[in-house]
């Protein structure tokens, strides 16, 4: 178990001199058992308790990087079991296995297509993370020098043979390609491959106590580098196996089990991988293996992942814009707030609850409620003017009035000349939405 | 400039005022609480008041809106100018709050026990002394004279040091009295300070004042410094009230104009001379006798106390302008004690959000010194929470919203006269039982009371356990106004003020949320040590609730944790308690400043774990009701 | 053995729900419907039983849908405005374990269908089908509350599921549901702590916890499906921690959220980047499902015939598993 910030504290000085660059020794410790602070970061800690405090320190899962420079895959490192406790690190690679005895024309195309698929999603660009080439003609060094030269993405060499798997290794020289993978049979010369390429190692287990010995014995033989795979490709073993897995390794912090696992997509059809593939992202793969190449297959995976792997520890939020509430049409109210979700989806539900027609202008405040946004001044008349003006609302009603929320009344005469709108102001709770909008909106426009 | 008078109907009070001021200024000036959230925009609508004679001149004829209403015209305070004299009525949904001055009992008990920290060694100290005269064997100067008596009566007052302008009057004070003197020595720093040196009679009576800056409520304790005996209090609303109920538009309003910052500033002076000039013709006392005083208060209403921009607290990550404050005299401040007298801010802050006055709270319960984990909650504007012992301390500010302090909920009042202090209501009797402040009739309802009325209405299913109203209650009591359900708790001929005293739904979300914050900051800090409420080992509960609270209903209702009463200790005022302490000890001035150092703070306002169990905790008591074994519902 | 197998000691399980009543048990249904009653998580074997599969119910609207994208509308246009025959043909072409019927007709805004017309509705699909339905409301408080007590009793003693009470609005759903021997649907916004505020209020009216079953508004992949997954995987880890009011199976809606999302309907011309339209859809609320799955769902909404076969398969294959 993870020592907690009281453990730590009582370790430390307990002087509050602030060396640290923290103000006291209690808000250092809570940083350390956050792992968002390093010991060394105190220059008064004893070597006593420097040597107590670092053994828990260290975490439970390794990170392995695989390959070299910007497209470098880092998996694994992960340190809870479920995505709410903190987040899941790292997201998982999803590899295109790519076969070797394919025409070499049909690899190249392959590959290629495989580096250049891309999906825009919430205004970032995702894609797959390795070439994954499989031997299943023994020519893997051949396919290898291609891949070097067409592929952007780092790579993984599938082979039981160490021969080729050298030949490969050799083309790749100090690319950091992910050797796939050492059994009981070949497991001292895969071992001595990987030391001598300094490539990290897929071990491969019939079943969990197998993995846990080669794991083990790799760890002797000093490779830290390590991809388990338990070999479970049918779903219901395969959930089993890596649950106990990811629980030896961040639970019990068995050392051998601290490594990210390596999952193959299985099924029928492509429709069927789907569904393993969904499996393997949640259920704690750090690299998934997937021969799906088309978009409308591998969109779901992608997507799959990063809402798996989103930090729910940020604050949920809607996107900032025009949304409709009922049916609204050019002679319906204009409401401000922000894109906290849950502000946004009572002033939603309130107003809905009030059978009211409305359209509803969302300001982008990085997630936060009206009056803390108002308070760190991310909700302005200048912030609001800004969206009134670019979300285009303006052509979708008749007069240009807004309601502001009652909290920032303060903001309604700037508001007014920043955006030229007329503002009315609304209640302070969303509560009172539909109270307001019966007894007092239609007064309080009659004005404009 | 014409002079012209308003009259302010419903207080009795004739303000004057000038030609082109309009009736919300005018307002703030004479004490007269207006509500205002926009700050005289005319677009939020609250301060509505009804002119009963004279005309008034519309400021901005786009925002101009007049209707008749009884008695009058009714319009906006802050869009009508004057041009004559006129008298304005404030109805009740407009009023910010009630400005009268009131008395309090002095504090007692083991938070103003000044026996834990040695001798007194007040922050002014007067001495009566009688100096030898120079002779030729004599011959030390005027200064060490005046020194070597100082010390013979007390050798701690080493190191000592005098003012130069103190210096420069001394032969003469010294030979006009014929070296007979009170001689005012102040202790605020590493070094004591010859103060003043003035006739013997001036030293018959020494007074110093303690002051608790509420955001809502400002309190104040007159001390005799010799004996450390309280004369009297009195408390009042905050006067800056006007510009915005909380810290933050407090803030915001002092950016929006040159000359804020110096109002917000002087609304506070205001409010602070009011309190004195109560308590000196109360007691009988003149101004010049208090020569002291210590304050307390968070960090944004010290800066606001010394006219510093507050506005770094308002952004991330809230850090204040300083912690420590310079020692000021009162002519700086205009504060109506000794001109010379020193203003000191005894309790530093430990972060934006977290005090002075909560560090004055550590101190008076002691729990820094303490073997046992004690809690400190201060529940006012803000609910501000400390945990810890004597190895350890840490904070966090939740921003409770100053519901049990009255404000946000039309029936509520602080704990003066009239106030309803305990509440019952078993739904089948015709009256409720109550108690209230001075047994009059009620004007409204306090925090205690507000407490126990929560847990009434529960209890009998007038509201379900998220606090919404059951409208097929079978009550006559249940209402309606504007869509929102409300429910009688006195009828119009029960209350001091022929109108009845009805609780809303709005005025219970706001109150269930401010108890929700609180709830859920102790169960996040303790929940970041790995610590569980049942950890606790001593509980006190400071700040808007009187020492009446029911402390099984305030865990009924979940605004306390559900732990043994006999850990559960209701404190009432803790910042002026530490405000006390420091006024009185030299000691307490020293664990002060170590205590902040000490503090860590924890900030909650971007926590998610705080945000899950406010939720949890939006609800009677709590969602986890496992951990309310002791509640029956 | 050189790995101890990592099993948690869960203090708790999942409580049992029955849904639909036999001829025995005062109804008419042929089949009912047993979920629940789980001792770990989903499909962890290894640790607990899983006594229940998850089940699949299929929406059925009692009115003609607007705007289902063809590779949806080409399989339900033969029966819609027929509500018994939409049903009949999701139990006996496409398996459904359960029908989940939405009077959306209600709504004052659309159809602004009477109470005794939604009564009639559900008396057809009861006499259309054998498995247990799902009723669920047009989503309008007021109108719900007025219609629900003669839907109610118009399904009374067949023990349905009546959807949804929420934290604001649950007293006449639960009387109804009390008076006539229905379980009932608590719904919340993503809020843990506010299914538990529900799941108190509806106790406290006198619901049975073997009544009641939880309902997250749901989300869909790409569209805040990761926050329905953690909020169901919280709440399972706290049933199984021995939260008695987190104890209830759980429902999740995938049909409908799967396929209002672009990704299901924009045509390949206007989005090239995600491939072929025909299978997006399809794949979109297969992907949804299972991950609804694997955070311990016990029913899901579905719509699409072939996702519902491609799910039932992987929820055999998951109940198949054998402990390690």
């Amino acid at each position: 178990m993870a020592l907690t910030a009281m453990d730590i504290y009582k370790q430390l000085p307990k002087t509050n001199c602030g060396d640290c660059g923290i103000p006291t020794c209690l808000a250092f410790a809570m940083k350390l058992a956050q792992g968002q602070a390093s010991l060394d970061e105190c220059p008064h800690v004893t070597e006593e308790a420097a040597a107590a405090l670092e053994g828990s320190s260290a975490p439970p899962m390794a990170t392995v990087t695989i390959g070299i420079g910007d497209q470098a895959l880092d998996i694994g490192g992960q340190t809870v079991l479920f995505r709410h406790e903190e987040t899941f690190h790292n997201p998982c690679g999803i590899a295109v296995q790519v076969n070797t005895s394919l025409p070499e024309e049909e690899m190249r195309e392959r590959i290629t297509t495989a580096c250049s698929t891309e999906f825009d999603r919430v205004g970032m660009i995702f894609g797959l993370d390795l070439i994954a080439l499989n031997d299943d003609d023994g020519s893997l060094p051949q396919a290898a020098q291609l891949a070097t030269e067409v592929s952007t993405l780092p790579l993984m060499l599938m082979s039981d043979n160490p021969g080729t798997m050298r030949g490969a290794l050799e083309v790749c020289g100090d690319g950091r390609p992910l050797i796939y993978a050492a059994g009981a049979d070949n497991f001292d010369e895969m071992i001595a491959l990987a030391k001598e390429f300094s490539s990290p190692l897929a071990i491969r287990g019939q079943d969990l106590d197998e993995l846990y010995e080669l794991s083990e014995k790799a760890l002797d033989a000093g490779i830290e580098d390590l991809v388990l795979d338990s070999c479970a490709r049918e779903p219901a073993t395969l959930l089993q196996y890596q649950t106990i897995i990811q629980r030896a390794a961040i639970n019990q912090k068995i050392k051998p089990m601290g490594f990210p696992t390596i999952g193959f997509i299985t099924g029928d059809d492509q429709v069927a991988k789907i569904i393993s593939g969904c499996e393997l992202i949640a259920k704690y793969a750090g690299i998934v293996v997937t021969d799906l190449i088309t978009r409308d297959t591998l969109l779901p995976l992608i997507t799959a992942r990063l809402n798996i792997y989103t930090d729910p520890q940020k604050p949920i939020q809607v996107e900032s814009g025009i949304y409709e509430i009922g049916e609204p049409d050019a002679s319906s109210p204009v409401l401000i707030t922000t894109n906290f979700s849950l502000t946004y989806y009572t002033v939603e539900a309130d107003t809905s609850a009030g059978n009211i027609d409305a359209w509803v202008v969302v300001v982008d405040t990085e997630g936060t409620s009206v009056l803390t946004a108002w308070a760190a001044e991310d909700f302005t008349a200048e912030t609001i003017a800004k969206t009134i003006d670019e979300c285009g609302i303006e052509e979708k009603v008749d007069s240009k009035i807004a309601v502001l929320p009652g909290g920032v009344a303060v903001l309604s005469g700037e508001l007014e000349d920043a955006s030229g709108w007329n503002v009315v102001v609304g209640p302070r709770e969303s509560a009172g939405i539909p109270a307001f909008f019966k007894t007092e909106y239609a007064q309080r426009i009659a004005q404009y | 400039m014409d002079s012209l008078t308003v009259t302010f109907e419903d207080y009795g009070i004739e303000a004057p005022a000038e030609a082109g001021e309009s009736i919300l200024e005018i307002a703030e000036r004479a004490g007269v609480g207006i509500a205002s959230y926009c700050g005289g925009q005319g677009t939020c609508q609250q301060c509505q008041v009804v002119v009963t004679s004279g005309e008034v001149q519309p400021k901005d004829e786009a925002r101009w809106q007049q209707e008749i209403a009884e008695g009058g015209t009714k319009v906006l305070a802050c869009q009508s100018l004057v041009s004559e004299d006129i008298a304005v009525k404030i109805p009740i949904r407009s009023r910010a709050g009630d400005f009268t001055v009131r008395g309090i009992e002095p504090l007692t008990g083991k938070l103003v026990d000044l026996g834990r920290f040695g001798p007194l060694t007040p922050l002014t100290r007067q001495f009566a002394l009688s100096l030898a005269h120079p002779t030729r064997d004599d011959t030390i100067s005027d200064l060490q004279r005046l020194r070597r008596a100082l010390l013979d009566e007390d050798a701690e007052l080493e190191p000592i040091t005098i003012d130069l302008a103190v210096l420069r009057e001394l032969p003469q004070a010294l030979r006009e009295n014929d070296f007979e003197v009170a001689v005012a020595v102040s202790d605020n720093g590493p070094t004591r300070k010859i103060a003043a040196v003035r006739p013997p009679a001036a030293a018959d009576s020494s007074l110093g004042i303690a002051i608790d800056v509420g955001t809502s409520t400002v309190a104040v304790e007159l001390v005799d410094l010799d004996s450390g005996q309280i004369v009297g209090g009195a408390i009042r609303r905050n006067g800056q009230i006007a510009y915005g109920e909380d810290v933050i538009s407090r803030i915001v309003w002092t950016q929006q104009g040159p000359d804020r910052l110096q109002r917000m500033h002087q609304a506070i002076i205001d409010t602070l001379n009011e309190l004195l000039s109560y308590l000196y013709e109360e007691h009988n006392v003149e101004s010049k006798q208090v020569i002291a005083a210590s304050v307390a208060g968070n960090a944004t209403m010290i800066n606001f106390l010394l006219r510093i921009d507050a506005s770094p607290i308002r952004r991330t990550p809230h850090t204040p302008p300083a912690t420590e404050m310079p020692v000021v005299t009162a002519e700086q401040l205009r504060l109506d004690i000794h001109p010379q007298a020193a203003v000191c801010v005894c309790h530093p802050a430990v972060s934006g959000f977290v005090g002075g006055d909560i560090t004055a709270g550590v101190v008076a319960t002691g729990m820094h010194k303490a073997d046992e984990l004690s809690l400190l909650i201060d529940v006012g504007t803000n609910g501000e929470i400390v945990v810890g012992n004597k190895d350890w301390l840490m904070c966090a500010s939740c921003s409770a919203g100053p519901a049990f302090e009255g404000v946000g909920v039309e029936a509520a009042m602080p704990a003066t006269a009239g106030a309803v202090t305990r509440f019952r209501y078993d739904g089948d009797e015709d009256a409720v039982e109550y108690e209230s402040v001075a047994g009059q009739s009620p004007r409204g309802i306090c925090g205690s009371g507000l407490v126990e009325m929560i847990a009434s209405l529960a209890e009998i299913e007038v509201i379900d356990r998220t606090g919404n109203i059951n409208s097929d209650f079978p009550s006559e009591r249940i209402c309606e106004r504007n869509d929102e359900l409300g429910f009688t708790l006195f009828w119009p001929d029960e209350t001091a003020r022929d109108e009845p005293i009805i609780i809303y739904q709005h005025d219970i979300e706001n109150l269930l949320r401010s108890k929700a914050a609180v709830l859920a900051g102790i169960t996040v800090l303790l929940n970041k040590l790995d610590l569980a409420t049942t950890d606790v080992e001593q509980m006190y509960l400071a700040g808007a609730f009187g020492a009446g609270l029911d402390v099984d209903k305030a865990v009924a209702i979940g605004l306390l944790p559900d732990i043994p009463r006999e850990r559960l200790e209701v404190v009432g005022n803790s910042a002026l308690a530490g405000a006390y302490l420091t006024l009185m000890s030299r000691q307490a001035r020293q664990q002060a400043q170590e205590t902040v150092s000490a503090m860590t703070y924890l900030d909650l306002s971007s926590d998610t774990d705080f945000m899950d169990e406010f939720i949890a905790s939006n609800f009677i008591p709590h969602t986890d009701l496992s951990r309310f074994p002791s509640v029956d519902m | 053995m050189p790995l101890t197998i990592p099993k948690e000691r869960w203090t708790a399980e999942v409580q049992t729900a029955t849904i639909g009543a036999t001829k025995d048990e005062g109804g008419t249904r042929t089949s009912t419907v047993t979920i629940g009653g789980e001792q770990t998580l989903p499909f962890l074997h290894f640790e607990g039983e899983t006594p229940n599969r998850p089940v699949i119910a299929m929406e059925v609207l009692d009115e003609i849908p607007t705007g289902w994208p063809e590779p949806l509308a080409q399989h339900y246009e033969d029966v819609w405005g027929d509500p018994a025959a939409w049903a009949r043909k999701a139990v006996d072409e496409f398996g459904a374990d359960l029908i989940c019927l939405r009077l959306l007709s209600a709504d004052p805004d659309g159809g602004d269908a009477s109470a005794d017309q939604c009564a009639e509705t559900i008396q057809s699909v009861l006499e259309a089908v054998g498995v247990p339905l799902i009723i669920w409301g047009c989503g309008n408080d007021d109108k719900d509350n007025d219609i629900m007590p003669f839907c109610s009793q118009a399904g009374a003693g067949e023990r349905c599921i009546l959807g949804a009470a929420t934290e604001d609005n649950y007293k006449t759903i639960c009387a109804s549901a009390l008076a006539d021997g229905h379980l009932i649907i608590n719904q919340s916004p993503l809020d843990i702590n506010i299914q538990k505020q529900v799941n108190i209020l509806v106790t406290d009216m006198g619901m049975d916890l073997g009544d009641i079953i939880m309902y997250q508004i749901t989300g869909s992949l790409g569209y805040g499906v990761e926050y329905a997954y953690s909020i169901l995987e919280r709440t399972r880890l706290a049933a199984l921690d021995g939260d008695r009011m987190l104890q209830m199976p759980m429902l999740s809606i995938v049909g409908s959220e799967a396929w209002r999302v672009k990704e299901a309907w924009q045509p390949e011309e206007e989005a090239p980047e995600w491939g072929p339209l025909e299978r997006r859809g399809i794949i979109w609320e297969i992907a949804t499902a299972t991950l609804f799955l694997h955070a311990a769902t016990d029913i899901l909404v579905m719509r699409h015939p072939e996702a519902v076969a491609y799910v039932r398969d992987h929820i055999d294959e998951m109940m198949s598993g054998q402990p390690i």
